[in-house]
């Protein structure tokens, strides 16, 4: 089959910096959430992206906070 | 100038049904359409990019049948199926999808073994033949295991985690917007809000 035809039967192959995937998804949250509570539609791309970056800055703040946790605590 | 929000009745449940089925139908019913439209695309969008990444199987193979595995909570991965079946019709046309595929996985497989008893074991004979179906029913599905790693499809990691959390996601999103959907039906809320004016935020700030 092309490889277009398969799109949505192979899985891919992911390699080990698949970490990126988790902005489409806090991109993904923003939109759906900022959707249904914004007030008026010509702020969403400002509240979006606002929300995004609260939400990937939360997730690295997170991530920061469970690595040195690990790296001083853990022997 | 009036200071409430547009009202017209509308059918909770209708907005919820039709927010299930199609995501962003229920605020189209409740007269929200470019919400509708954002929420839509958006959540499409998140489900088949975890398929893609995932392929055909993201939506839970399984040998038994979907009631069963929507009411057995043991069941393997239960509940990132019962999150992606809450994008409605678009989580049981990609577990269609998966069933067709997953028949032909199936098809090199003997007949499946039957529970020669219904209800709990009675006396000892009834245990031996519970105790015999439950080995050949996990030799079949040990089979069945096989045939799907023979065929490239199985899901593994990284792609089956990343799949799972993409349409999962999706899912549980869809079920934020059928609440709120529902939640402003039930308050007579139809339409768009309308604009703060600034009359309005003076009278806030005082």
């Amino acid at each position: 089959m092309t490889p277009l035809a398969t799109l949505f039967v192979d899985p891919m192959e992911i390699s080990s910096r698949s970490l990126w995937m988790v902005i489409p998804v806090c991109i993904g949250v923003a939109v759906v959430y900022k959707t249904i509570r914004t007030r008026s539609l010509r702020r969403l791309p400002l509240e979006v992206a606002l929300l995004s970056l609260y939400i990937l800055a939360g997730i690295a703040a997170l991530m920061t906070a469970l690595w040195a946790l690990l790296r001083f605590t853990y022997k | 100038m009036a200071k409430t929000p547009p009202t017209k009745k509308t059918i909770a449940a209708l907005a919820g049904l039709l927010g299930w089925l199609i995501p962003g139908a229920g605020h189209w019913y409740i007269g929200r359409p470019a919400r509708a439209i954002i929420l839509f695309v958006t959540i499409q969008a998140l489900f088949w990019s975890g398929v893609a990444v995932g392929g055909v199987f993201t939506v839970q193979p399984s040998l038994q049948s979907w009631w069963w595995r929507a009411l057995n909570p043991r069941e393997e991965d239960a509940w990132w199926w019962r999150a992606q079946v809450c994008t409605g019709l678009t989580g049981i046309i990609a577990y269609q999808r998966q069933a067709s595929w997953y028949a032909r996985v199936e098809a090199d497989l003997p007949p499946q073994p039957r529970n020669p008893i219904s209800g709990p074991p009675r006396d000892q004979a009834e245990a031996q033949q519970w105790q015999q179906y439950r080995t050949e029913w996990q030799r079949y599905q040990e089979q069945a295991d096989a045939n799907l790693a023979k065929s490239h499809l199985a899901l593994t990691s990284p792609a089956g985690d990343i799949a799972y959390i993409f349409s999962g996601v999706a899912g549980m999103l869809n079920l934020m917007c059928i609440f709120d959907a529902v939640l402003l039906s039930l308050m007579g809320r139809y339409g768009e809000p309308r604009p703060e004016m600034p009359e309005e935020r003076r009278e806030a700030q005082v």
